[in-house]
């Protein structure tokens, strides 16, 4: 008789852990890590440029021989009604960041970073400098390089990568 | 609430329940007469441990069936032989000859010939011999099944392998864990299964589709592990192995130790664990940066045992750390580029040897609790098994994300995790007009959840199944059908564009088989099978979206799948032409409706970066294939083994081969023998090679964006030593030493199914030693 009770609550307890972690509808999706969906290249005196996942090649259009200062903020869209500026997060791991500006097809501009972390360029604030009119891409990379930031573009993942067309004019 | 509603009734018609068993083993015999070996019928065996009695037929023959593992006492008696008394330890099917000695009135020492038959004799199914199963201690489970023809091995790098069984992989082949599916994060190419073949003491394959007794995942074959059954004659004794590899300089330790419950009769246990660690692989010109892994598995079982009735409760945790080639770790586009153009893997060239792990790499955790319990009724025996699974998955970057917290260098950007409760009830009955059955429900639970970058969703799951299968024996033929009825209900939940989507899919369907075998002759004997199996969607096929940095493609899943039908027939025959030959072939024809694949699709343009795109599709097509065994042993201890696969894969709505294919291979051994010769066992030592053809059957791309990233590799031919030694030690006690060496040429190659073929070359050379005691 008393192994007959022992026996029932052996299997009770074994279905125990099946009541526990049983239910019926799927938990919320978390969310996931930040994701940066919106890249905005501001020119002081001249137009203000944005990268929308999902939307074709944005084409900056410039003037030839001129110098333009540039500011780019990344900002998550995931939710229109909370966006949020990544800049920020950036600029403070700026140690762990740099952003790189590939000019290629022949456009006659030259890109360089006027920030630092206090050590290496950061690049979320830059100098333009144009010349001939001239059409061309430029590639900008967010690259994440914690521990490993030694100036160049190498190391790290790309949290960015986006293509901007560019006519000069 | 509905799925509550389902396991309610489930519970109901369940209840009592928990568990079952492995009482599944045959003991068959012939009886002789002595002097001229001819057979005897009307014999009367019995059994006297269960009291079961079997006459012999005209060919001298008896079967006993579904027999617990044990010690048992065979009498036989016939009214013109002497009486003849023999004790067997019975752990796994066996075959016996028995000679009787005309009016004699002594007992005669009787032969014992141990011989394996197939517990699904109607199926296609192979076992690993002993041999062979030894040899692959140390390497992974792929591996191991890799030695039977029909399987290749799907790679992700040097450390990550699944099996391909007849081309089909993944959500397509179940691997039962000591009787139980194994349920975790098995869609993704690069999970590899969560089990210790050390746990293993026999490792088979059925190649037929098996879906109404296993269920929606077994169109493409089952694949099963399992441990060494706790025999009541199983007295305190243990295994250790040691087992050294110089590639990755990998060690491993693994034990078991089992025994009995002193007074109390009926009562086994066994303790069994591994503990692996290694540094980072090499292939013949480079270390392959960062490919170390660290294991550590344990398992426990204790199980009671009596004719009426029994229980065996089941525990086991896997854990394993995976490094990922660096190098393959790719961000977007001219990342990839770069990588293609690179004769070796970038930055190889200043790797050296370190057992150091670091990001990116793979952590598993994945426990099995399991219960089975059986009850001999009057008509037949209930078993009952109750599983609770519990599988978390961690992959983790090159880089820890940012804006994370400090803390954040240890979070993992895929965080999966998966409970899954199994439940299963069968009743096998007793012979009721020559027909042998077993009738069974089965209910499955499960509840996914993801943390981390959204891959795919999370989701609560149900499949609920009733089932069965007769067999009929008639004369020199033996028939089997099958019926199953599957029920899934999915309850999913994604978020897109911050948006919370939650949606309901159920599906249904009934699957059958057929099979039927024919002993021609006693040395030829021929089988066919034919299976109806189903598939529903998994939610990564209908709802994948996203990066998948290990691989460095975008995956993007198709809401709008049906769920996959495939009617599979396979033929084989076993056929002994000779003394010395041994000839087994198989050949099947798989035709799937709905045939869901990914392939590449373009470049997908994210913030990230653009990447290589792939796309779920489906289609119907088409699989087809021949396995070849052969065996020849030209004179005592010297053997040839040979074993080809063929494999042709169709897409039948664009003509076009299907990709990602395994190729063609055939692999041929030498062995010689000797042993046994007083203490000394056997000793041999094997040469071979393992050819596998360029993979030419792949698809045209309709666009140099839709095509493979490169094509595929050379075909190559790589060489194999292999040898052992064992010796008695006395006390019961055995010792053998063995080893491998693998790539013995040190030869640089890339495989079409790896799927870091694009950056790396295979592994070079690894010389493998092992040593072994039983006690």
């Amino acid at each position: 008789m008393k192994k007959a009770i022992i026996y029932r609550l052996a299997l009770v307890a074994m279905v125990l852990p099946f009541f526990l972690t049983t239910a019926c509808t799927p938990e919320e999706p978390d969310g996931g890590e930040e994701e940066i969906t919106t890249v905005t290249l501001t020119f002081t005196n001249g137009p203000t440029v944005t990268w929308k996942e999902g939307g074709a090649t944005p084409t900056i259009t410039l003037d030839a021989n001129t110098t333009y200062a540039v500011a780019a903020t990344f900002l998550n869209e995931e939710d229109p009604n909370d966006v949020e500026d990544v800049t920020e997060e950036i600029r403070a791991e700026d140690d762990e960041h740099i952003v790189c500006y590939e000019v290629t097809g022949g456009a006659n501009l030259t890109i360089t970073r006027t920030d630092s972390d206090g050590t290496y360029e950061v690049g979320l604030a830059t100098s333009w400098v144009t010349t001939d009119a001239s059409s061309g891409t430029m590639l900008l990379k967010l690259r994440h390089q914690p521990g490993v930031k030694d100036g160049t573009c190498t190391p790290g993942d790309s949290d960015v990568e986006v293509d901007f067309n560019v006519e000069i004019q | 609430m509905k799925c509550w509603l389902i396991w309610g009734t489930l519970l109901l018609t369940g209840w009592g329940t928990l568990t079952a068993q492995t009482c599944d083993l045959q003991l068959s015999g012939k009886v002789f007469e002595l002097e001229q070996e001819l057979p005897i019928p009307f014999a009367q065996v019995r059994l006297v441990e269960t009291d079961q009695v079997a006459l012999t037929d005209e060919n001298g023959v008896f079967h006993f069936k579904e027999l617990c593992p044990g010690q048992y006492t065979l009498v036989c008696e016939h009214s013109a032989y002497a009486r003849h008394e023999l004790l067997h330890d019975l752990e796994e099917d066996h075959d016996v000859t028995i000679n009787l000695e005309a009016g004699s009135k002594n007992l005669d020492t009787v032969v014992v010939l141990g011989h394996r038959a197939a517990a699904e004799a109607l199926q296609s199914k192979q076992v690993l011999d002993k041999v062979t199963l030894a040899e692959t201690r140390g390497q992974d489970l792929a591996s191991a099944v890799a030695r039977l023809p029909g399987v290749s091995i799907l790679r992700t790098g040097g450390n990550i392998g699944k099996p391909v069984v007849h081309g089909l992989h993944s959500n397509r082949v179940v691997i039962l864990n000591n009787g139980i599916p194994l349920e975790g994060q098995q869609w993704g190419s690069e999970h590899a299964p969560e089990i210790d073949p050390f746990l293993a003491s026999s490792i088979a394959l059925i190649k037929g589709a098996e879906s109404v007794r296993y269920g929606a995942g077994a169109m493409g074959g089952v694949i099963l592990v399992e441990p060494r059954p706790l025999g009541d004659s199983l007295q305190f004794g243990g295994k250790v192995h040691l087992v050294g590899q110089s590639n990755g300089r990998q060690g491993i330790v693994s034990g078991q130790l089992h025994g009995g419950l002193g007074k109390h009769p009926g009562w086994k246990w066994r303790v069994q664990g591994t503990l692996k660690k290694g540094g980072n692989l090499r292939a013949p010109n480079y270390f392959l940066e960062n490919t170390g892994e660290r294991g550590q598995n344990f398992s426990g079982t204790l199980r009671y045992q009596s004719w009426k009735k029994g229980l065996e409760i089941f525990y086991s945790r896997f854990h394993t750390r995976l490094g990922i080639l660096s190098s393959a770790h790719l961000g977007g586009r001219s990342d990839l580029e770069a990588a293609l153009e690179s004769p070796i893997p970038i930055g190889a060239d200043t790797v050296g040897f370190t057992y150091d792990l670091k990001r990116p790499y793979q952590d598993i955790t994945h426990n099995l609790a399991k219960a089975k319990a059986y009850w001999r009724l009057p008509g037949g025996r209930l078993d009952v098994v109750y599983a609770y699974q519990y599988n978390r998955r961690r992959e983790f970057d090159k880089h820890k994300p940012r804006g994370r917290d400090e803390n954040g260098q240890d979070k993992a950007e895929l965080d999966f995790q998966i409970h899954t409760h199994f439940l299963e009830g069968l009743w096998k009955h007793e012979p009721w007009k020559g027909m042998l059955g077993t009738w069974g429900v089965s209910g499955l639970y499960q509840n996914n959840y993801l943390n981390g970058r959204p891959f795919i969703p999370n989701f609560v799951a149900f499949n609920g199944a009733v089932f069965g299968s007769e067999r009929l024996k008639l004369g020199r033929w033996e028939w089997e059908a099958g019926l199953r009825y599957d029920y899934r209900w999915v309850h999913s939940a994604r978020e897109v564009r911050g948006q919370d989507i939650f949606e309901i899919q159920d599906f249904q369907s009934v699957s059958w088989n057929l099979g039927g075998m024919v002993k021609v002759s006693e040395l030829f004997h021929l089988k066919a099978h034919l299976g109806r199996a189903w598939r529903p969607p998994h939610v990564n096929e209908l709802f994948s979206d996203g990066l998948h940095h290990g691989a460095g493609t975008v995956e993007i899943g198709n809401p709008d799948l049906d769920a996959e039908q495939a009617l599979k027939g396979i033929a084989s025959l076993e056929w002994f032409p000779g003394q010395n030959w041994q000839i087994d072939l198989s050949t099947y024809y798989q035709r799937f409706g709905n045939f869901i694949y990914k392939r590449p699709d373009g470049l997908a343009v994210t913030v990230r970066g653009t990447f290589p795109q792939l796309t779920y599709v489906q289609t119907p097509a088409r699989l087809q294939g021949a396995d070849l065994s052969l065996r020849y042993q030209p004179k005592a201890g010297l053997t040839w083994e040979g074993q080809a696969s063929w494999l042709d894969a169709l897409d039948l709505n664009n003509g076009q081969p299907l990709i990602y294919m395994p190729a063609n291979w055939w692999e041929s051994t030498l062995g010689y023998q000797i042993g046994p010769k007083g203490t000394h066992v056997v000793s041999y030592l094997k040469v071979g090679l393992r050819q596998v053809a360029e993979q030419t059957r792949v698809p045209i791309a309709a666009s140099p964006e839709e095509d493979d990233w490169l094509p595929p590799p050379a075909g190559y031919t790589i060489w194999h030593l292999r040898w052992a030694t064992e010796w008695e030690l006395g006390n019961k006690r055995r010792l053998e030493i063995g080893g491998r060496v693998d790539n013995l040429f040190n030869l640089a190659y890339r495989d079409y199914l790896n799927r870091f073929r694009y950056f790396s070359d295979e592994l070079g050379r690894n010389i493998q030693l092992r040593v072994s005691l039983l006690f």
